[in-house]
């Protein structure tokens, strides 16, 4: 490493050194409109990947990344060394929703912000459902309903080394009618693995229909306490005072899985597609989008 | 067999054993916390030891018929993200019977980059 090179490393481990985290609710609401504008655009450049399913989640990531409370960061990482032994790990199961993951790992400079122009272009770092190799990425290649076990692994692998490092699961609401996730729910339980805890974005759609009529699964929340996992509701999935909320009550939890249930809007901040379940899996169209990038960023500038 | 894990379990600090029942008695009085039973959701088992193997473990999955039964957990979460897991699969084909069919499976986890030895 040259001098040069040296200096230019040092002044970033400088910038690196504290992520800036927020409290309050209005700094976290301009960064998911930062994520929402970059993942829009990724999706629309790409002409496929799922609206609906990737603005309903974008609150619950960037509590995840951003969120500061009281006694520490919600999520411990480092842009600079990806796969630290101090990290948290977060898995995001629903695939569909990758591109908001990428635009937030942009924001957090873990890789450069011109690789979402190339998301699932041949050859591009970013493939659309799976990032294999991309850093501050977990695991990907899902399947879908095999996030939780593979989550499961995480948290009894951290719990064999006496580690207190968490694993944050993120699971689709559609996901939960997989036998493989019932199966994750009960051993979860059975070890006490209190290192876990498992969002689920409950935004009621599932392809283009909703899930009720596809294949309804009744009452999650009560299978889930009925297994031995503690569920904790969020009536707001899109308000970050009671994410961080409840992320806070998932921390104090002892020798219980955890679940965080947020009711969300599929297409949230899109304000012509909330809600739609036509919004689900398709990019927007290039009129929708010069009426909806113009509005979230005068809402940044409100701010 | 059980020896023979008990053994390597000894050589490798990082070694896990995963079993679908209580089958590998001998490594697990010797490392009860190395040792983890998940009964009989064998493809749970198999995405977890995908999970013990992203912390750097060496899991080793002992059961009856998991690659028949778990193909699809063996191919999407071992196989083609590369990951280090050992699957001991003592009745090779688990319901199949047919010998060829068991090739044929086997032979389809090679392409996937598994390395497949048969005893």
């Amino acid at each position: 490493m040259t001098k040069e090179n040296s200096f230019m490393f040092m002044e970033k481990m400088r910038e690196h050194k504290g992520i800036v985290r927020f409290t309050d609710a209005e700094s976290l609401e301009i960064k998911a409109a930062e994520v929402r504008i970059n993942a829009l655009k990724s999706i629309f450049k790409a002409q496929k990947g799922s609206t609906g399913a990737t603005m309903s989640i974008v609150e619950i990531l960037v509590a995840l990344y951003y969120g500061q409370l009281a006694g520490g960061p919600v999520m411990d990482f480092n842009p600079l060394k990806p796969g630290c032994e101090n990290q948290d790990y977060l898995l995001l199961s629903k695939a569909s929703a990758m591109p908001a993951l990428y635009s937030l790992l942009a924001d957090l400079d873990f890789f450069d912000k011109s690789e979402l122009d190339y998301l699932g272009s041949e050859g591009a770092l970013l493939a659309m459902n799976q990032g294999d190799k991309v850093p501050g990425v977990t695991f990907s290649n899902f399947v879908s309903g095999h996030g939780l076990s593979i989550a499961l692994g995480l948290a009894l692998s951290l719990k064999m080394d006496r580690k207190d490092n968490r694993v944050f699961s993120v699971l689709d609401n559609a996901e939960l009618q997989c036998g493989q996730v019932w199966e994750a729910m009960m051993a979860a339980a059975h070890h006490k693995l209190n290192n876990l805890v498992c969002f689920v974005d409950d935004n009621g759609v599932q392809g283009n229909a909703k899930v009720s009529t596809v294949m309804d699964v009744g009452s999650m929340q009560d299978k889930f306490e009925a297994f031995g996992w503690k569920v904790i509701q969020v009536t707001d999935g899109h308000d970050f005072d009671k994410l961080l909320v409840a992320v806070d009550r998932a921390f104090t939890v002892i020798r219980r899985p955890v679940c965080i249930w947020c009711r969300t809007v599929p297409g949230k901040g899109v304000d012509f597609a909330e809600g739609k379940s036509s919004y689900q899996n398709v990019p927007l169209s290039e009129g929708e989008m010069s009426v909806i990038i113009p509005k979230l960023e005068q809402l940044i500038c409100k701010m | 067999m059980q020896d023979v894990i008990l053994q390597l379990g000894k050589k490798y600090a990082n070694l896990v054993v995963l079993t679908t029942e209580s089958s590998c008695e001998g490594f697990a009085k010797f490392f009860p916390n190395r040792h983890f039973t998940f009964g009989r959701g064998s493809g749970n088992m198999v995405s977890a030891a995908a999970g013990f193997a992203l912390r750097g473990k060496l899991p080793v999955i002992v059961g009856d018929g998991v690659v028949s039964e778990c193909f699809d957990q063996v191919v999407n979460d071992i196989c083609k993200p590369n990951l280090n897991v050992k699957i001991v699969d003592r009745r090779g084909v688990g319901l199949i019977d047919d010998l060829r069919d068991c090739n044929d499976l086997l032979s389809a986890c090679e392409k996937y980059g598994a390395t497949v030895v048969k005893i």
